[in-house]
């Protein structure tokens, strides 16, 4: 079944990489799926949902304060380790040359990764970087905590 | 007078303005609206000659203002794509158009967000800016089904819809 994004928005998306696991919803996003939630939209912006101790602001050092809040902390990569919990956050450039947190995925216990696609369908995909592209830009940080 | 039919069949950012001045001199005594977005104003011709009735110029309004908002709202959902930024949704210019039909877009928004149920979309943020009013707590930011029916609430209380 094919997904209802274009492909020119995840231009690494393949059918043997990815599949999708939910249909589309608005009610959560990206963020809020990392963190294990379907019930708010997560974002910086007022008025939707985000950790109070994290600065509402697009950075990559915000989502990481607003994870850090569910007991993640950077670490060094995405790599499957026993025991352990992991995210990738992404960024990309905007074109005034900043740099702009715009997604998050979070690591399955059998080392696949799952994404919400903004207001589309959630995925599990292969790498992190399955989703990379013109809206999410790479994946930047990794973060982990203990199960 | 001089009655005018117009076809819109696509939508530029001045199109709007024009059609609801034309609409506000009473000029207009049918009007259809085809095509899907963009649409531009690009056949305006000589119709019948009678006074449309206060029914008629309000219908040709709301079916004007309806066609637009639909055509709006597809567009907005091309737009955003995979987009998880609330900010970038919002910034979409079809969405920032939604915004520039003012007043009148609320009861449209607000029929909207009824009808999508248990799922609403992000109409927030266009309802704040439109209506100044704030209805939402703290509490329930992010929840998206509780600040539609916050919304849908006020709504109700001020006959907006």
């Amino acid at each position: 079944m094919p997904g209802s994004w274009s492909p020119s928005n995840l231009p690494f998306l393949t059918e043997d990489n990815h599949s999708i696991e939910s249909p589309r919803k608005n009610r959560y996003n990206c963020l809020s799926w990392a963190a294990g939630s379907k019930r708010k939209w997560w974002s910086p912006i007022k008025p939707y949902f985000w950790p109070p101790e994290a600065p509402r602001e697009a950075t990559i050092e915000a989502f990481v304060r607003a994870f850090e809040t569910l007991g993640y902390a950077v670490c060094a990569d995405g790599s499957l380790e026993l025991g352990i919990e992991k995210l990738a956050i992404f960024a990309r450039t905007d074109p005034a040359g900043n740099l702009v947190a715009t997604h998050a995925a979070r690591q399955l216990p059998n080392g696949r990764w799952t994404s919400k696609l903004g207001p589309l369908e959630d995925i599990e995909h292969l790498r992190p970087e399955d989703v990379n592209g013109p809206t999410y830009g790479a994946p930047l940080r990794y973060m982990s905590r203990v199960k | 007078m001089q009655m005018q039919r117009i076809v819109v069949t696509s939508y530029t950012g001045a199109t709007y303005g024009s059609i609801r001045a034309l609409l506000s001199q009473n000029r207009v005594s049918h009007m259809s609206i085809t095509g899907s977005p963009p649409m531009n104003v690009d056949d305006v011709t000589t119709d019948a000659p009678r006074q449309p009735s206060l029914t008629e110029y309000q219908a040709n309004v709301v079916n004007f203002e309806q066609s637009l908002f639909n055509s709006l709202l597809t567009e907005w959902h091309e737009e955003r794509g995979i987009a998880s930024s609330a900010s970038e949704m919002i910034l979409c210019p079809s969405y920032q158009r939604i915004i520039a039909m003012g007043p009148a877009a609320i009861p449209l928004i607000l029929r909207q967000l009824r009808n999508e149920g248990d799922d609403p979309d992000h109409w927030f943020w266009a309802l704040e800016i439109i209506t100044g009013e704030d209805p939402i707590p703290e509490d329930a930011y992010g929840d998206t089904v509780r600040m539609a029916e916050l919304w849908l609430t006020w709504g109700r209380r001020q006959n907006a819809w």
